[in-house]
Formats: structure tokens, C-alpha cells, sequence
């Protein structure tokens, strides 16, 4: 039989154990699960390939489930952001959205991408301003020169993206998570602020999107 | 003042608990930078899978005034190996932060093997997310490949019907990668690079 002092350390020393597996598993999770990507390819012919995103409902703070952004960036094969938008879903609702009508119809560059990635950050409302319900430039360039960066990255969107082959077949997979570093996050916010304060209404994408269940801005 | 057993009890708590952390950052560690998918009907002439790899921009530390990546740079090494376990092609493709490459595995993965003799109608893909030196050398040659987080890969695959062929998609499995392997993996591949000549070096595709 273990003395009472020393069963006391060792369910102490369990309880600390669970405790850090919890806490790391959670880490895992949530640092895996804010950014989500996909690709796009053989954009602009005559076939569409499609990005679906659902706010599932997991964030719940409080009654009824949180409403969420869907932060999108879409890039062309050269690591240059040619759109960016922000569209709020409610919980359960579905976003859908054409590559080559809605996500590479409006490049700020004018040219549409026939490859290239998107990426989809999971966040809250970042209405600060007044302005738009998802503010995909993090709100921008404050008085004192600096940055806003006021995306604030939050599990748990899930999406799925169609992909155009070459062949000319239809493959689907869904969108992959990936580790939001601080430096990606910032740079995304920066990049989509460069291209919406200069880009005269190009690379804006998704405009007017909207039905009972999301909007995009 | 702890009573001797109770500062034993005490060191065995602090080890159990330093031992969980270590097991818990290795493993969520590990898993991310070492990439698996095979092909298929490779040696079907018209139909071919394609491999699609994009750096998220997990890497990327650094970024100038207006928000661009000045690093973050990661090496795709890819490794294709026939359903004989031998290497038949291998080579390292950069990605910039935020960029997409497009590969196609007929033409950029098994149109220049070591032998075209070993190429064999499927076999497997293995692709390591590493830190560029400055370029990418999947051999090791020039110093060790250095695994490093987090590309993400799809692949196409060429499934057999009945009559003609159907395109199936999914994306890369991750693995646990260890050290024996990559050596294994580096030492094939450097004897490619070393007594080839240039065929066994797989090209990258397009994109950056």
C-alpha cells in the first residue's frame, strides 16, 4: 500500500501529466486548424472548379453558435495575392464560391490566374470600424502609422475545394490545415490591405456574394 | 522541509511530467514534414497523375514593410521510388512562401529515371519539407536535409475501369520520419546525383 503523502504526489504527478497532454492536444489542434488551403489549376476554361466553406457551429462561446470569417487570399502560382475577401458565414451555413467567377474574376493585377493556391483563415467578426462584418486586411493602416492586424484567427471553418486537371477530369479533396505562423497572418492582413487601397475596386473578390447564411465583402 | 520519500514522490511527478511534455512535442513534432501518396498506371500512355504541393507560410518569420515574406522558403525533396522499394528519380524543388507548384508524374516524376527499366506501372511518392541550404539538395551532399515544417501535398491518381480510366484526388499521408530513413532516403538519391549522369533527377513542374 502507498502512503498517503506519497499517493498524493502520484495523483498529483497524473493530474499534471493529463493535464499537459490536454493542453498540448488542444494546442495541436487549434494552431492546425485556423489556416486552411487549397489549390486551383487549369482556372478559366470552360470547366469551374468550386470552394465550399461551412461554419460548422463548434465555436460556441455562448447561445446560439458564434458567426464566423472566412478570410480568403487567393494567390497565383508566382506567391503574388492577386484577390482577397472576407465573408461572414452563421453558424451552419454554407459558402460557395466559383474559382473563376467569384475568386479570379476581379485580379488586381487584371490577369486571371490559370494556377495557383487560396488560403481560408478561420476568424471572428472584425467589425471594429463600422465598415465590413469580415475586414480581410485586418483593418488596415491605424493614425500612428502602424498596422491594425486585427484578424483574430479562430477555429473552425471546414472546406472543400474542385479541382480543374489537365486532362480535364473533376477531382475534389478537401481543404488542408496548416500552421498559422505570426508572420503569415501579418503578412496576408498587409498584402490585402496593399491591394484594396491601390487596387481602385480590383482584387476584391466575391463581391455582392450573399445569401441567408453568409455574405462576402 | 519535504520528508526524503516525499521529495522522491515529488522527482518522479516532475519526471513523469517532463517526460509527457517531451513525448507530446516530439510527436506533434514529428508528424509534420515527411509526405507520402503513391501513383498509378504510370506507364499508360495519355493518362497521368499530378502532384500539386503550395507552402502555406508556416515558416515565414520575416516580413518587409508592406507585409511581403523575405523568408519562409521551403525545399520540397521528392523521392520516387518504384513498388520495388528502389529509388528511380529524386529531386528538391523550392517554394516561396504563399507559392503553388504544379508537377506532373509522367513527364516531371518518371520521365527521367536512373532506368528505365525499373520503372514499374505504380509505386510510391515521398516528399520531405525541409529548409533550404540555400538551395535543395535531396542528397544531403551538402550538408543534412533539415526537416522542417509544413508543406502541404495533393495528388492525383489514375484508378482502372472496366473500360478506360478514372482521376481520383487525395491529398499526401503524413508519416513519422526517422533518421535511419532519411538516411536511406539521402544515400539513394545522392548515388543517383553521383553516378548518373543527370538521368534520375526529377524536374519540379511549374510555379514557384
Amino acid at each position: 500500500m502507498l502512503a498517503s503523502g506519497n499517493s498524493r504526489w502520484l495523483a498529483i504527478a497524473v493530474t499534471l501529466a493529463c493535464l499537459v497532454l490536454v493542453v498540448s492536444t488542444v494546442a495541436v489542434a487549434q494552431g492546425d486548424d485556423l489556416l486552411h488551403v487549397t489549390y486551383f489549376s487549369n482556372n478559366g476554361g470552360t470547366l469551374d472548379q468550386e470552394v465550399r466553406v461551412i461554419n460548422p457551429g463548434a465555436y460556441a462561446p455562448s447561445y446560439p453558435p458564434s458567426n464566423l470569417c472566412a478570410m480568403i487570399y487567393v494567390f497565383n502560382n508566382d506567391q503574388e495575392l492577386q484577390e482577397c475577401c472576407g465573408c461572414l458565414i452563421s453558424p451552419d451555413g454554407l459558402l460557395e464560391l466559383s474559382v473563376n467567377r467569384n475568386l479570379t474574376s476581379n485580379t488586381f493585377t487584371g490577369i486571371k490566374p490559370a494556377n495557383g493556391d487560396i488560403k481560408v483563415v478561420s476568424a471572428l467578426p472584425n467589425d471594429f470600424f463600422g465598415g465590413v462584418p469580415c475586414d480581410p486586411t485586418g483593418g488596415g493602416i491605424l493614425p500612428n502609422g502602424g498596422y491594425a492586424l486585427n484578424i483574430f484567427a479562430t477555429p473552425d471553418i471546414r472546406g472543400w475545394s474542385t479541382h480543374v486537371q489537365t486532362d480535364g477530369r473533376i477531382t475534389e479533396d478537401e481543404l488542408q490545415p496548416a500552421t498559422l505562423s505570426e508572420g503569415e497572418i501579418d503578412s496576408l492582413q498587409e498584402e490585402c490591405y496593399g491591394i484594396a487601397s491601390v487596387g481602385s475596386g480590383f482584387g476584391i473578390c466575391a463581391e455582392g456574394v450573399a445569401n441567408s447564411s453568409e455574405i462576402c465583402n | 522541509m519535504l520528508r526524503k520519500r516525499d521529495s522522491r514522490w515529488l522527482s518522479c511527478a516532475v519526471l513523469t511530467v517532463l517526460i509527457v511534455c517531451l513525448a507530446a512535442g516530439i510527436a506533434s513534432a514529428q508528424s509534420d514534414f515527411y509526405y507520402l501518396t503513391y501513383y498509378s498506371d504510370a506507364l499508360v500512355p495519355g493518362v497521368s497523375g499530378t502532384v500539386h504541393i503550395v507552402n502555406p507560410g508556416t515558416a515565414l518569420t520575416k516580413i518587409n514593410a508592406n507585409g511581403r515574406p523575405l523568408n519562409g522558403n521551403l525545399c520540397a525533396d521528392i523521392y520516387v521510388l518504384n513498388n520495388d522499394e528502389q529509388v528511380v528519380e529524386c529531386c528538391g524543388c523550392i517554394l516561396t512562401p504563399d507559392s503553388e507548384r504544379t508537377i506532373n508524374i509522367h513527364t516531371n516524376l518518371l520521365g527521367n529515371p536512373d532506368n528505365p527499366r525499373l520503372v514499374t506501372n505504380d509505386g510510391v511518392i515521398k516528399t520531405i519539407s525541409a529548409t533550404p541550404d540555400p538551395g535543395c539538395d535531396p542528397t544531403g551532399d551538402r550538408g543534412a536535409v533539415r526537416p522542417t515544417p509544413s508543406l502541404r501535398l495533393w495528388a492525383t491518381h489514375i484508378q482502372t475501369l472496366p473500360a478506360g480510366f478514372a482521376e481520383t484526388e487525395e491529398e499526401f499521408e503524413t508519416a513519422p520520419l526517422s533518421s535511419n530513413e532519411l538516411l536511406f532516403l539521402e544515400n539513394q538519391c545522392s548515388a543517383i546525383f553521383t553516378s548518373g549522369s543527370g538521368p534520375g533527377v526529377c524536374t519540379c513542374g511549374f510555379g514557384d
